[in-house]
């Protein structure tokens, strides 16, 4: 186990350090901060004064190794828009992106794995069927679209639930989340379902297949000839055996829906990360879009050693030392 | 099972029902600017916006452009150089501190020292030489040369208490904790891309805004922040898209405040190149000369293009045609520029004169991000101009890209709007745009037609060392004649209006610089 740490950690560096690279270059080749922001009246001295007093003027090489060298003095760099760090940038706005992530995961996994199973225990059935073709049009429908349809219809024509924006802040156990509050929630429903609709028809399809499949196999038929109740099949034997897929969608959604809820979050105006990126790319604030990738391949990779170490607890046969 | 049901009925009922009701001495504005608290860091004209609700200045610019008393009360020029300023006397900061000359000069020299700065306000205040402490209430600023526009310049100073302008660092503007002002509104609570709040100065010297408290929920995305317009969780949207103008005006209890601002959009026109970058024979190949450089073919671009179907057909209805790149009824129109005419027929007859009857291929460019409708105009001008023959591809592309390829000439046509409100006059947008590239003397960085004609350049430098606002005038008004009338180095197309979206409770009133303003907010009648 502890080798298996060691070896997934140092993988991890070189991956991140391969990445800065590709995403250094990619940012330096979409264009000069500077034209963007600097005010149309500034004159062209300003003007270079300010690309030398930001090392933009230096070569990509040399930016990149200032760059790593701050790095290594545990400096991600500043944000040129907004004149602060931009790891605090991107910290301080995780929590609003982590409720509306966790929440809607949450959503997922509670609704999708009883749907999932039901589906596929009565397969052949009219509400097995529907549950799949149900799912179907979940994945296919673009998540924007809907989103605006449940701002119109739950916002606007029936004046429900607020139209977008993270609530009211409560404190609870010393975390400060838009959980703990009733207007928080509020807010949170239309864009944490939003943001549920795809994971949710993953965990259904494969949960239901998985399902499926297993109830055929030779052990589930001596578990039913044994007499076990129903439910023990179910939840125990079943699930226990179906779970292994269903917990590295689980993991790669949740790193997917944390890091790149863009849409979501443009939509209902919620203050997260996703934003944060959206708007750093508009105005070609390098140090954040830098900041922002690697924060976000750091999240993947703890992510999927999370799931990889979840894995051997759940099946015996995997071995962490031999991954 | 029956009492888990009851719970969560209980639940739902009681999230539904919350309904948030706005007190009625509280504004929520949706916008989708991200303010910088600190009134010295990032000059755009959305951080001057708000920068004007927090921090007094020294004068200030009204609604309509006009300078107008602030902090400081009356002014005299004692020569050319020299000016000499009365400070309101009795003024508090928001911490209870006395505001004096003291923090005048702290914070105009704080200006151009604010650290990892890419667009500083020190264009503000790069004319001035000193500025001395005559007593605590009487300034004198000394200016490097005749400067007469300085009042405009320093209207765009926000000034803070002298020890904070001395020490504190952007990051402490942001939490709040510098946000130290003489303005009508306090800072409260800035949550970044979230909300920004500030509540009513109930010290404030001049006349009190009509709101206790301003929200300004930060929404990026202008599908969401007409959703929270029309349900009822703002009562202002700045930024509304000029497509949505028409559902708005037609659903009961909102409205649209507009007005002409003082942007006003042209085309620049390659007339440097020998080689145009995007224009090509009618068979697709590089053509070995610039047919651009021929005044005749710029005039035909301008007779092709029927501002007045823009105007209505791409811009509904909410911007004014121009002939010339500062708008009608504003200081230094020239009046001897005639109504810019579509005539087709003779645009295709100055083609023909100038060498090219079956016209040639152009390519036209503009941003897509950046201003109401800009790539639908580009369309459009685009389909003109190739009923007269000049066959016309549109290539659009983020500001963030745009800008900087336009600014090193790399297009052959391009469209840009220029706010000529601080100035209130053509003077920044010829001198930068059009007046020969010259970096020592901080002449024409933004001219990006690479427009060049030592006539138009001497009365540019002769405005711009005017100290009469007449002789300057009559300088910038020749100076437009040259370059629209006589050279056609830019296409001018038509000045737009600023729009807000509101709520009827709300009166608003927009301003000409497209700034937005709390205190133009009050509650309906």
């Amino acid at each position: 186990m502890t080798i298996f740490l060691i070896r997934r950690l140092m993988q991890s560096f070189v991956v991140l350090l391969i990445m800065s690279l590709v995403v250094f270059a990619g940012v330096y080749a979409i264009g000069n901060p500077v034209d963007v922001l600097i005010s149309p009246e500034a004159t062209e001295l300003q003007r270079e004064q300010t690309i030398q007093q930001l090392g933009l003027d230096r070569p990509m090489w040399e930016q990149y190794l200032i760059f790593l060298k701050n790095i290594a003095e545990g400096k991600l760099g500043t944000s040129f828009v907004h004149n602060r760090p931009a790891i605090t940038l991107i910290l301080e706005r995780f929590p609003a992106t982590f409720e509306l992530a966790f929440s809607a995961l949450v959503i997922a996994v509670f609704l999708g794995i009883p749907l999932g199973l039901w589906a596929g225990l009565r397969a052949d059935s009219f509400s097995g069927r529907s549950i799949i073709s149900g799912s179907i049009i979940l994945f296919s429908m673009p998540t924007f679209w809907v989103g605006l349809l449940m701002i119109i219809a739950f916002a606007i024509n029936l004046n429900w639930l607020p139209t977008s924006g993270r609530g009211e802040v409560g404190t609870f156990l010393g975390i400060r989340s838009s959980l703990f509050t009733i207007d928080g929630l509020r807010h949170l429903v239309l864009p944490a379902t939003n943001l549920a609709l795809y994971p949710l028809a993953l965990i259904i399809r494969l949960t239901a297949s998985g399902t499926s499949e297993t109830m055929s196999l030779d052990f589930m038929r001596s578990a039913r000839a044994k007499g076990l109740h129903a439910p023990r099949i179910v939840f125990v034997h079943l699930l226990k055996n179906i779970l292994i897929p269903i917990v590295t969608v689980i993991g790669l959604q949740f790193s997917v829906i944390l890091a790149f809820a863009v849409v979501t979050e443009s939509i209902f105006s919620w203050p997260g990360m996703g934003r944060l990126i959206i708007e750093s790319i508009n105005l070609l604030d390098r140090p954040v879009i830098v900041a922002y990738i690697l924060v976000t391949i750091l999240i993947f990779m703890l992510i999927n050693l999370l799931v990889d170490v979840l894995y051997s607890f759940l099946d015996p046969r995997v071995r962490l030392e031999k991954m | 099972m029956n009492r888990v049901l009851g719970l969560i009925v209980l639940i739902m009922s009681s999230v539904m029902s919350v309904w948030s009701f706005a007190a009625d001495s509280e504004l929520r504005v949706a916008t989708p600017n991200d303010p910088s608290i600190d009134p010295h860091f990032l000059y755009v004209s959305t951080n001057a916006a708000y920068a004007r609700h927090l921090y007094g200045k020294l004068v200030d610019l009204d609604g309509d452009g006009n300078v107008i008393p602030s902090l400081a009360v009356e002014w005299k020029n004692i020569d050319e150089n020299n000016w000499e300023l009365k400070l309101r006397e009795g003024v508090k900061f928001h911490d209870g501190s006395d505001f004096d000359a003291k923090d005048v000069i702290a914070s105009f020299e704080r200006v151009p020292n604010v650290p990892n700065n890419p667009a500083s306000y020190v264009s503000n205040t790069n004319m001035i030489e000193s500025i001395t402490e005559k007593d605590p209430h009487t300034i004198v600023i000394t200016t490097k040369m005749p400067y007469a526009l300085l009042l405009r310049r320093i209207s765009g100073i926000g000034i803070i208490p002298s020890e904070i302008a001395e020490t504190d660092t952007t990051e402490d503007f942001t939490s709040g904790k510098a946000a130290i002002g003489t303005g009508p509104y306090k800072f409260s609570e800035y949550v970044p891309g979230d909300r920004y709040v500030i509540e009513r100065n109930e010290d404030f010297w001049g006349e009190k805004p009509a709101y206790e408290k301003v929200i300004f929920r930060i929404m990026p995305e202008s599908a969401s922040r007409m959703a929270a317009l029309l349900g009822g969780d703002v009562d202002l949207l700045e930024g509304l898209p000029p497509a949505t103008v028409e559902t708005l005006e037609e659903r009961d209890g909102f409205y649209v405040a507009q007005r002409p601002s003082s942007r006003t959009m042209w085309l620049f026109i390659d007339t440097h190149n020998e080689v145009s970058p995007f224009v090509r024979d009618n068979d697709g190949n590089a053509m070995d000369t610039n047919p651009l450089l021929d005044p005749k073919v710029r005039e035909a671009l301008s007779l092709a293009i029927n501002r007045d179907a823009i105007v209505e057909r791409v811009m509904g209805g909410l911007a004014e045609p121009a002939n010339q790149i500062v708008a009608d009824g504003w200081f230094s129109h020239s009046p001897n520029i005639p109504e810019a005419s579509y005539d087709p027929e003779r645009a295709k007859a100055l083609l023909a004169e100038a060498g090219y009857p079956d016209g040639f291929q152009l390519t036209i460019h503009g941003p897509n991000d950046r201003y109401p409708n800009d790539e639908k105009v580009v369309q459009a001008i685009a389909q003109m101009l190739t009923r007269v023959g000049i066959k016309t591809e549109v290539a659009t592309m983020p500001k963030s890209i745009y800008f900087g390829r336009m600014n090193e000439r790399e297009f052959s046509l391009a469209f840009i709007g220029w706010d000529n409100g601080l100035t209130g006059s053509s003077l920044m947008s010829l001198s930068a745009a059009f007046h020969t590239r010259d970096k020592d003397a901080g002449e024409g960085s933004w001219n990006a037609g690479g427009y060049s004609n030592p006539e138009f350049d001497a009365a540019i430098e002769k405005a711009e060392g005017a100290f009469d606002m007449d002789e300057q005038e009559q300088s910038l008004i020749r100076a437009m004649d040259i370059m629209i009338a006589e050279d056609k180095a830019a296409v001018p197309l038509y000045t737009q209006f600023v729009i807000t979206g509101a709520k009827d409770t709300v009166s608003y009133t927009p301003r000409v610089d497209e700034h937005f303003s709390a205190m133009a907010a009050k509650p309906a009648e």
